[in-house]
This record gives C-alpha cells, sequence and structure tokens, in this order.
C-alpha cells in the first residue's frame, strides 16, 4: 500500500509480538504480507486487540495517533509499512 | 459523586425469539453460526412502540419508588429511535403526562448511542447536585428498526426494550461513585467491519482510559472490583472488554446475554436489575459498568447499598 522500505529489525519485533498473541496451537504459522490480519492472522476481534495492547505497550505509543493512516491497514504487510513509516519517533530506546 | 443512588430498576422488554427467526440470520447459516457460537440464543422483539415500552418501564420505576403524581422534577429521556421519525418532538413531547409526571421537565439524551445511559447518568448526577431537583427519572428505551437486527460488522444482534431507574441521595440499590464519558471523533470516519485495525484500536484507546479514569478517582484497586457489567454483545467482546481492562473473564456478567441480546443503551441496566434479583451481589461490593456507541465511551463505578439486595 505504501512504497517504503521496511527495516528488518522492525519486521523481526513486530513478527514475535504477532506470535505471541496468537493462539498457541497456532504460533508456527508462517505469516506473509499478504494476509489479511483478522481473517488469515488473528481470527477474531480479541486477538486484533490483544496485539494492538502489545504493539502499544512494546513501542510505548498510541496507535490511535495516526488513525486515520491506520485505517487504510487491511493486511499484514500493511501494518508492517504503517509501522515503518509512524513507529520511529515513539520506539522505545 | 458520592452521595447519589441509583435504585428502583425496573424494565420492559420484547417478547423472547429464537435469533432463528431473525430474518437476516435465517438466510445466512455462517453467520448464525458466528452468534451460536458466541453465547447467543434469543432476542426480544416488541409489538409496542418505544415509546410504550418506556411508559411500561418508567410506571413500574415510579411505582417501587413510592413516587407520586406530578412529583417529579426531570425526566431524562435516552433513545436512538426517537429521531428517525419525523414526528418525534411530540410523540416524545407527552412522555412526562403519559406517566403522570405533567412537572417534570424532559431532558433528550440522543447520538451517544448504545452509551446513553452512562451519558444521562453523568447529566443526572449534575442535575441532583445542583440542587435543581432531588429525584431524576432515567429512562433509556429503544427498538430496532425494519427488522434489521444484526448490527454493522455484525458484532451484536439487536433486541427492543426499555429500562429505567431513579437517581436521587435517598440510599438504595447501588451508590454512585464515578462516572466518565470519553470520546473519539475519529472513530465516527471508520466502518466497524471494514476498518476493524483502527476501529478497534480506538476503541482499546478510549476504553482503557475511561477504566484507569473510574478507578483512579475513586481510589479503587482494580482486584476489588466484584463485577463488570457491559452492553450485552459477544462472549467475544465480554472477553474483549475483560482483556483491555486487566480484569480476569470471569468476572464479566454474562447472565443476560443469551437470553436478551443487545437491548440497545438499556442493557446495562438490566443487567443490575438481574443482578439484584438473582442474590448474587452483597452490600458493599463494587462494579464497574461500560457502555459504548461507536465512538461514545462511558464507564461508572458503582458500590451496593446497604440493605442491597432487598428481599
Amino acid at each position: 500500500m505504501w512504497n517504503v522500505t521496511i527495516p528488518e529489525a522492525l519486521r523481526s519485533r513486530i513478527l514475535d509480538l504477532a506470535r505471541e498473541t496468537l493462539q498457541p496451537h497456532r504460533r508456527q504459522m508462517a505469516i506473509t504480507d499478504g494476509m489479511r490480519l483478522k481473517e488469515d492472522i488473528f481470527l477474531n476481534s480479541i486477538g486484533i486487540i490483544n496485539f494492538i495492547t502489545r504493539i502499544e505497550d512494546e513501542f510505548d505509543l498510541e496507535l490511535v495517533g495516526n488513525l486515520e493512516s491506520l485505517s487504510q491497514v487491511q493486511s499484514y504487510g500493511d501494518f508492517l509499512a504503517f509501522a515503518a513509516i509512524h513507529f520511529k519517533e515513539g520506539e522505545k530506546a | 459523586m458520592s452521595g447519589i443512588y441509583l435504585h428502583d430498576i425496573q424494565f420492559a422488554v420484547g417478547e423472547s425469539k429464537p435469533i432463528e427467526e431473525i430474518h437476516q440470520l435465517s438466510a445466512n447459516e455462517a453467520l448464525l453460526g458466528k452468534f451460536r457460537n458466541d453465547g447467543l440464543q434469543r432476542y426480544r422483539q416488541a409489538h409496542q412502540t418505544h415509546l410504550d415500552l418506556a411508559q411500561l418501564s418508567a410506571q413500574k420505576t415510579l411505582a417501587s419508588a413510592g413516587v407520586k403524581p406530578g412529583e417529579l422534577g426531570a425526566v431524562l429521556f435516552c433513545s436512538e429511535t426517537i429521531h428517525r421519525r419525523p414526528a418525534y418532538m411530540t410523540e416524545v413531547g407527552r412522555f412526562p403526562n403519559m406517566i403522570g409526571q405533567p412537572n417534570a421537565y424532559l431532558y433528550g439524551c440522543y447520538l451517544n448511542a448504545c452509551s446513553n445511559f452512562t451519558t444521562a447518568l453523568k447529566l443526572g448526577g449534575a442535575l441532583l447536585k445542583s440542587g435543581d431537583c432531588d429525584q431524576v427519572l432515567l429512562v433509556t428505551s429503544d427498538k430496532a428498526q425494519s427488522e434489521a437486527r444484526v448490527m454493522p460488522g455484525a458484532i451484536a444482534l439487536l433486541s427492543d426494550g426499555a429500562a429505567s431507574c431513579l437517581l436521587s441521595k435517598r440510599p438504595g440499590g447501588f451508590q454512585v461513585n464515578v462516572v466518565a464519558c470519553r470520546s473519539n471523533a475519529d472513530l465516527f470516519t471508520i466502518e466497524p467491519g471494514v476498518n476493524q485495525v483502527a476501529f478497534l484500536a480506538g476503541m482499546v484507546n478510549c476504553v482503557k482510559k475511561l477504566f484507569d479514569q473510574v478507578l483512579s478517582e475513586a481510589r479503587v484497586d482494580r482486584r476489588d472490583i466484584s463485577w463488570l457489567v457491559s452492553n450485552n454483545y459477544s462472549h467475544s467482546i465480554y472477553d474483549s472488554f475483560a482483556g483491555i481492562g486487566s480484569f480476569p473473564s470471569e468476572k464479566v456478567n454474562r447472565e443476560n446475554l443469551a437470553d436478551y441480546s443487545h437491548c440497545f443503551a438499556a442493557d446495562v441496566l438490566i443487567n443490575l436489575k438481574t443482578m439484584l434479583e438473582s442474590q448474587n451481589l452483597e452490600p458493599g461490593q463494587r462494579l464497574v459498568t461500560l457502555s459504548s456507541g461507536q465512538g461514545y465511551f462511558g464507564s461508572s463505578l458503582l458500590q451496593v447499598a446497604k440493605g442491597e439486595p432487598s428481599e
């Protein structure tokens, strides 16, 4: 969606958080950029809520600060691109 | 807001029907299965208007509280149904007379959707504190339109119902310790079922801050909360609310989901009433309520009054 380079360290960190919030028996599943966040990865709203909460805690930020941009996120790849654009300033040292 | 009580809760709901009879579900087996798996079994369908339901409930509240005709100073009337009707002003404007309270000023609480209850609780508390009146009738009543009962994003099933209570400084029912409301106007630019991540991020942010606010203002640790009482959406959403507030999932009151589904802003009052009736509460216990509309959220911290639950 956004033409942005996603740093490997950021990609790896978000993948770890995504796996943590998956149901235990699904934690080793392959997660690709084209997957839809709800239907293909987290399966329900609680999964997404847990992911959001974990991301906000880990990066010490509030996703609602960029709600308009976030509203365009549908796939996992979209979320990574969103993070690459918006997480730099709020990221913990 | 200490010294204000919410008491004499009553409600009037439609006939209980299985969710399989909802037209939108009878033609969609997958959606029906989703709701069944999430704890929904029946909904309420009323043949009366939302105004009739409000009258039924309000008259029961006034009778149980012993309010004499003409004695009431204010009615807070909550609904999302009325502004869809062209004649709503004349219809609802008659409400004080319909309940024998011609001296009551009718305040309308609209727009905040299924969070209208908390909005009215906040305003009712302010009216009492101002000394403008010494008792306020809170009524919330809604009816689904055109049998469209599946909410956007398929988050819940709508039921027809009204609930009411009296707010006063007379001890009984629940003491209202804190009431807080929070909104996020950006959420009105988002389709809940389409832009799910953004919508959920907005909701998480508001609800988390509300819970923190009511607990902080009440100086209460979340471990001292006996129950979380919210709108009746689904088990998944109950779990979400509990997770956002770091409340144990088993502390969410769920007893009315299967039988009542989501009676708009009346849910929380209905749940409080049935909790009192089931005798599962003890004096002094603290409850956190949560009511939510699309971009509006409200929470309160209530404490079971001495002498409750009454026989």
